[in-house]
């Protein structure tokens, strides 16, 4: 039986009707390509948060050319109403805090994407200053929370420098690649952010090829190279990849674990690098209301591949 | 079955053999759908019948029944119980409600009602409309989605002041924010932060800093150090997650270095754009909120309801709530700063909601904190609720509440060791003949009420307080004279509290600061570790709602005032506010703790024989300390979670219930272990230590005096209600010692829960107070106590926006002949000395 057919055997008994696309890809070579519910090499799912380790990726590269100074800079110094003084501990807050989910700034969670702090931010006029009026809860820096506020943060400090933020990341990161994205849905206050817009209209333009989150995937195991050509530097993504301080299990916006690093989307969108074995998985599906996640896929591929 | 089968079917709840507390093996008949009231001498056992036997028996089988709950058995403290129905109990202990985001709307549910209103048919704000939906969480300030994402829903943040803070520049750096470097947990990291950028935290003034080094102790280098700055680290400490105590923030508001302010984001709403911009007939749903229910009602009653189901709802519930007498509420009102007799009817305000028959309703004292006139009212209500079939169980002191029942049972014939019999049983005429009874011969007017005939004069020193505006408040001026006993009287709402408690005690706080002893300081500066780790079990409910601040803005914003003010206060050496707040607000804090004769308690057993030979100090005799039970943590019993936020207590089997490690209990202090001490009444303790321990003792003989013999030196802190605390309180202050001298006493319904020979006794000691040169401010309803004031000041006339004014004032004769006072004609005429009118 092939890697596809093992793949496939595999979802069938899980009933997993939501995976689009499984991709297998081992030291240059595509070892399982599985599309479903008629999916194609050239469809294109939604990524999700897989866009917060693309914008990453552009931050290092924004390091690398010198718009940003480096990653202890304010966020205030970029992000005016960050240094109206509304909160006391805004000037606090770094470039490394926001890529690395630790602002201190207030988040509760919900449930994902259907999350009330998203909710009441969409309602607000300008997300920038909503964001500013939110309670500082932790000092920054010092605790982990998973949040968009920080990413959107992100956004605003990289458009502040790059010029226009999509145009960047296609100039500098999809076009080497080989990857068509349509331009990304921008809030009516300017923020540049496919998951900030909360309607599944709203991600489509950023969706991706199956293939095309492999070429990111590659992009990061040879290590901000793809074929020859320096996209990002080593030392950024060596950095990206190092567990933070504050939570082991995350980079610069990258989710890290044993022996693997990976990109990850809700509702099953993942790019999963095994640096040492030089695997990459590639997952796409649709979002299911619940939330579902298929990781369990990636681990059978992986032990058929490389063994338990 | 067997017991059903051998009960008599003869309309009567049959209790036998009742032994729970001291209780002495009673058997009572209680009538069903009728009015009972069960009375007595405070202590003697009432509640121990009516709550602890009855109620929680009925509670236990409906649950059991119901297959809501498994219970095990603790040992049962009866015989049998007969002809049980559903039991509700309506009380008024403030504690049980501790949640303090509660407020009256969300008690009630009128909050969700409003929510479903304004996201159903509210109309919006055109420019704020984003065409999306509206959700009722949007329109509540507990849910996520709906609070204010600034103040997270408390509508109050607190910032520093950071030009105060920095103001001396001839200050220690170490000495900044009250002496912030000096705390244990942060003078390492700012010692070595200053070391890092050349100066030194010890040694060195806030004027020696250069610009940059200052602000670099200000705002800190940007996470290159540990220390991330000094303003930085106070907002962590004081509204961040590493949030530990209100200490400090009280002490920096205190030092004026810090502000408690209206959010500026949500104006206090706690609530976010939408619900801010809106409208539901053109108000928003927190202008409605602030509203006193009973113009509350009226707005509502003004719409059609034009196919909306909502609004017959709402004003179904308001009606309930304006009949129990609480039209004076705002539905914003948070359930911590109500009276308990506040909260008590707007739980019976809930029950009338539902309109139930067949249930037995077990009240504690539900005429508490009525004025005369809303007595009657009550009382018919409560004999509706019998009307429509249910049985009412009530424990109470009021005459007239008595005259209405149908069936009365007293229980004595005093308190603690010396009550628990049943002194009577049978309708109320029989009962005045009763002359076992220490309460009869008050009603049957055979013991007199002493009623004062000679008041004292209004002498040159008095308080006066101007403009004060607060809450309903308009615009009130009075002279308060000083070294003389004044009553502060009015119905409900009229005014009272917003009077003494929000403008005069805040006003004095701020003249005589430590001088003026609140309840605050014991909880927030108090005795070490047992208050700090209580903190952060209790979120400070001073914190968490802009009590009545939003509400006075909306109510009185129209028009400019001049600010409140307070001349006189020279007179006054101490003040002290006597609450009825709980004492201590640990689970194992008790009245021997909060008065501190445990500490001499523990100093005695630790000084014995057997606690020498072993090496034991007073730690091992607190539970607290080295002698708690590790597995209960000194509770002596274990809650288990059963299930649907249901919990059991099992008692604690490696300590059977003591809270101590075993071992203590083999040191005897005469005989007595450290837990049987606990036991102890303050009457049997009195007895105890006679002789041993002269500091004991006066503490114990000023507890008799308040009419708390009855209450054990262990009894937690829980099971104390509001009015015994602030007697225990009353207690403790006295104890002192000789500071009687030109001091003011606030006391805020001081015989709430007192039956009639208790209060009597308590009003002695208040006249032996004014005696020794001090002043007593009261605010009562009970015409007994207002009629042997010297002065007395009333307000209203109504409730709410009906009140707010001083209506009469003068001695109570003067207030008697005063067509303007409504208490007037229920005071006391001293000629007719002997009994109630």
């Amino acid at each position: 039986m092939t890697l596809s057919e093992e793949i496939s055997g595999f979802i069938h008994q899980k009933h997993y009707r939501k995976i689009n696309s499984v991709l297998f890809w081992q030291d240059g070579e595509i070892l399982a390509e599985n599309y479903y519910n008629g999916y194609t090499e050239q469809s294109r799912n939604v990524l999700n948060s897989v866009v917060k380790s693309i914008l990453s990726l552009a931050a290092g590269v924004a390091l690398d050319r010198g718009l940003l100074p480096g990653l202890d800079v304010a966020a205030a110094d970029y992000i005016p109403v960050l240094g109206e003084g509304r909160d006391p501990l805004h000037p606090l807050i770094t470039l490394r805090h926001l890529l690395t989910m630790t602002s201190g700034i207030y988040w509760n969670g919900g449930i994902h994407y259907h999350c009330p702090m998203m909710e009441q931010l969409r309602r607000s006029r300008d997300w920038l200053s909503h964001i500013a009026d939110c309670a500082v809860a932790d000092l920054p820096g010092v605790r982990h929370n998973y949040k968009e506020f920080d990413v959107i943060l992100l956004t605003a400090v990289l458009e502040a420098v790059c010029g226009d933020l999509y145009d960047f990341i296609d100039r500098e990161i999809y076009a080497p690649l080989g990857i068509c994205s349509r331009r990304w849905y921008k809030s009516p206050c300017g923020i540049y952010y496919s998951v900030g817009g909360g309607r599944e209209e709203d991600q489509l333009p950023a969706a991706l090829t199956a293939r095309e989150m492999l070429q990111l995937g590659r992009l990061c195991l040879e290590g901000g190279r793809y074929e020859g050509r320096r996209i990002v530097s080593e030392g950024y993504l060596r950095e990206a990849l190092t567990p933070s301080a504050a939570d082991s299990g995350y980079g610069f916006l990258f989710w890290l674990g044993e022996g693997w690093y990976a990109c990850r989307g809700y509702g099953g969108q993942r790019i999963h690098v095994f640096p040492e074995k030089r695997l990459i998985a590639v997952m796409q599906a649709a979002p299911s209301s619940r939330g579902m996640a298929y990781d369990d896929v990636i681990w059978y591929g992986e032990n058929v591949l490389c063994g338990p | 079955m067997k017991e059903a089968d051998k009960a008599p079917k003869d309309g009567y709840i049959h209790i036998t053999n009742a032994r729970i507390h001291n209780l002495k093996g009673i058997d009572v008949s209680i009538p069903k759908h009728r009015l009972t009231v069960i009375t007595g001498v405070s202590g003697s056992g009432k509640s121990s019948l009516a709550f602890d036997t009855l109620y929680e028996e009925g509670k236990r089988r409906y649950l059991m029944f119901s297959d809501t709950q498994f219970m095990i058995d603790a040992v049962p403290g009866f015989d049998s119980i007969t002809g049980l129905s559903p039991t509700v109990a309506v009380e008024q202990r403030i504690i049980r409600q501790s949640n303090p985001r509660s407020t009256v709307g969300t008690r009630v549910k009128i909050s969700h009602m409003l929510a479903a209103l304004f996201a159903n048919y509210g109309e919006r704000d055109p420019a704020y409309d984003d065409g999306l939906p509206l959700d009722v969480s949007m329109f509540q300030r507990g849910a996520a989605k709906g609070m204010c994402v600034k103040c997270l829903g408390k509508g109050i943040i607190h910032s520093i002041d950071e030009t105060e803070m920095f103001a001396h520049r001839e200050q220690l750096i170490c000495d900044i924010a009250c002496g912030l470097g000096r705390r244990s947990d942060t003078k390492r990291m700012v010692s070595e932060f200053c070391t890092r950028y050349g100066f030194d935290l010890w040694n060195s003034r806030v004027g020696d800093l250069s610009p940059e080094q200052l602000m670099l102790l200000k705002y800190g280098d940007h996470g290159q150090s540990k220390f991330p700055g000094i303003i930085p680290w106070i907002t962590m400490l004081v509204n961040g997650a590493l949030s530990t105590s209100g200490r400090l923030a009280h002490i920096l508001t205190d030092e004026g270095m810090m502000d408690r302010r209206v959010c500026p984001k949500c104006l206090g709403t706690g609530l976010g754009e939408q619900a801010a911009h809106t409208t539901f007939h053109g108000k928003t749903i927190t202008e409605l909120e602030n509203m006193y229910i009973r113009d509350l009602y009226d707005f509502f009653a003004a719409w059609d309801d034009d196919g909306n189901p909502l609004l017959g709802g709402l004003r179904a519930k308001l009606s309930c709530m304006i009949e129990v007498g609480l039209f004076h509420l705002a539905l914003s009102r948070p359930l911590p700063t109500l009276s308990g007799g506040e909260i008590q009817r707007l739980f019976l305000a809930s029950y009338i909601i539902t309109e139930m028959d067949s249930i037995i309703f077990v009240f504690d004292e539900p005429t508490i904190g009525l004025h005369e006139t809303e007595k009657e009212n009550l009382i018919r209500i409560i004999r509706r609720l019998v009307d429509n079939g249910n049985t009412v169980v009530a424990v109470e002191h009021d005459k007239n509440f008595m005259c209405a029942a149908d069936y009365i049972i007293d229980i004595g014939p005093e308190a603690g060791i010396r009550g628990g019999m049943k002194i009577y049983e049978g309708g109320f005429p029989e009962f005045l003949k009763c002359r076992d009874s220490r309460t009869a011969p008050y009603l049957a007017k055979e013991k007199g009420f002493p009623v004062k005939t000679v008041f004292r004069p209004t002498g040159k020193r008095e308080l006066t307080l101007s403009h004060a505006n607060i809450h309903n408040l308009r615009d009130v001026t009075v002279h308060l004279p000083l070294g003389i006993m004044v009553g502060v009287a009015g119905v409900s709402g009229s005014g009272k509290s917003s009077l003494i408690s929000d403008s005069l005690v805040p006003k004095l706080k701020e003249v005589l600061r430590s001088k003026c002893v609140t309840g605050e300081e014991d909880r927030e500066r108090g005795s070490g570790k047992e208050e700090a780790a209580s903190d952060t079990a209790f979120p400070d409910q001073e914190t968490a709602y802009p009590s009545g601040s939003a509400l006075s803005a909306s109510h009185s914003g129209s028009c400019r005032h001049l600010p409140v003010s307070l001349a006189g206060s020279e007179f006054l050496r101490r003040c002290y506010v006597i609450d009825q707040r709980p004492i201590g607000r640990s689970r194992t804090s008790c009245p021997a703790t909060y008065t501190g004769m445990f500490d001499r308690i523990r100093t005695m057993f630790a000084g014995t024989e057997t606690a020498r030979e072993r090496g034991w100090m007073a730690g091992m005799f607190s539970v607290n300390s080295t002698g708690g039970c590790p597995r209960c943590k000194g509770d002596g019993v274990i809650h288990y979670h059963v299930g649907f936020g249901n919990f059991i207590d099992i008692t604690c089997d490696s300590c059977g219930g003591s809270g101590y490690v075993p071992e203590v209990m083999d040191v005897l202090l005469d005989g007595k272990n450290i837990r049987q001490v606990l036991e102890m009444s303050v009457d049997e303790a009195r007895d105890f230590f006679d002789r041993k321990d002269e500091n004991i003792c006066r503490l114990l003989d000023i507890l008799q005096r308040v009419g708390m013999g009855y209450i054990r030196l262990g009894q937690a802190t829980p099971t104390i209600s509001g009015g015994e605390s602030q007697r225990i309180k009353l207690a403790k202050e006295l104890a002192k010692g000789k500071n009687t001298k030109d001091a003011l006493y606030i006391l805020d319904e001081p015989t709430t829960g007192l039956s009639f020979s208790d209060s009597e006794r308590l009003l002695q000691l208040l006249d032996e107070l004014v005696r020794q040169g001090a002043s007593v401010l009261v605010t009562e309803h009970d015409p007994y106590i207002l009629s042997n004031c010297d002065y007395l000041i009333e307000m209203g006339p109504g409730g709410g926006t009906d009140g707010g004014s001083v209506i009469a004032q003068g001695t109570p004769a003067q207030l008697r002949d005063n067509p303007d006072s409504i208490i007037g004609k229920y005071l006391y005429a001293p000629g007719k000395e002997g009994g109630l009118p």
